[in-house]
């Protein structure tokens, strides 16, 4: 997956994930993060100890004036494996917007 | 010295000894100060011997002056975090250049050869001079997130008094594993 690709699987994910529309794109950058199996993209809790793995990720942060939501993806599945969001930037998980 | 972990009298001995301390400390009003009395002091057991049915227990306190802090990894058992309040708060009068901070810091820390250094910064921490020597961690050219090393530095004495190290040699295989 290149930078391209990733940004556009974040900004497709976008109004899924109820990032507001001011927030624009800040970065996209490669890392190696690491990720608590099974993976929850943005647990309501973070997750305790347990089995863990590291994978090659996008990074997609978007953001304006301190409020800022970022999106990592596996760059081997285009899954979204991660979704960090600053202190008051406004966002729900689909499966809680569903519920 | 008998075992205190055996010793149930020793402790009734000690709840009694701190709750006295508490009450003593809420009667000045000064109670958000007895929950941190155990961080000060603590008691030891010296002797213990039969006292027809009872017990008679001599005990000595003990105060605590500085702290020297160890953090473990409860899986692996190395070590990611020391710190000494006591290096950290001693004054020795002297300096020392950047350079000679980063081969201290070389010599404590050891970072591994994919150690992408950060620098040795000189920073005041409330009255006093530090110097922070940081390091980052690349893996095949791309960065690991979370991972570092830093040594904290008391110029005067010339002597590290922290150092942090999370680094972990980045498992790729897809398989999760304990870490």
């Amino acid at each position: 997956m290149n930078e391209e690709r990733a940004i556009r699987i974040a900004t497709e994910a976008r109004r899924a994930w109820r990032v507001p529309d001011n927030l624009a794109l800040v970065s996209a950058q490669q890392r190696i993060i690491e990720v608590v199996e099974p993976i929850r993209p943005a647990p309501e809790q973070p997750p305790g100890p347990g089995p863990v793995r590291d994978l090659i990720a996008w990074i997609v942060a978007f953001g304006s004036g301190g409020v800022a939501v970022e999106f990592s993806i596996d760059d081997a599945t285009e899954a979204i494996v991660r979704v960090r969001r600053s202190a008051g930037a406004p966002m729900f998980s689909p499966a809680k917007e569903i519920a | 010295m008998p075992d205190r972990a055996h010793s149930p009298a020793f402790e009734s001995a000690d709840k009694f000894y701190f709750d006295q301390l508490r009450r003593g400390l809420e009667l000045l009003r000064q109670d958000s100060a007895a929950t941190h009395l155990r961080e000060h002091l603590n008691l030891v057991l010296a002797n213990e011997t039969p006292a027809g049915a009872n017990k008679l227990l001599k005990l000595k306190v003990g105060q605590r002056f500085t702290a020297y802090t160890l953090r473990l990894n409860a899986v692996s058992g190395e070590v990611i975090s020391w710190y000494s309040d006591f290096l950290a708060a001693a004054e020795g009068g002297q300096s020392m250049t950047e350079d000679e901070a980063l081969e201290l810091a070389k010599k404590v820390a050891s970072p591994p050869a994919d150690a992408k250094p950060g620098g040795a910064q000189p920073e005041q921490a409330g009255e006093r001079k530090i110097i922070r020597v940081r390091w980052s961690h690349e893996h095949g050219g791309l960065p690991v997130e979370r991972d570092f090393i830093e040594v904290l530095i008391n110029p005067s004495i010339k002597r590290a008094f922290a150092c942090t190290r999370f680094w972990r040699e980045p498992n790729l295989s897809g398989r999760a594993l304990e870490r």
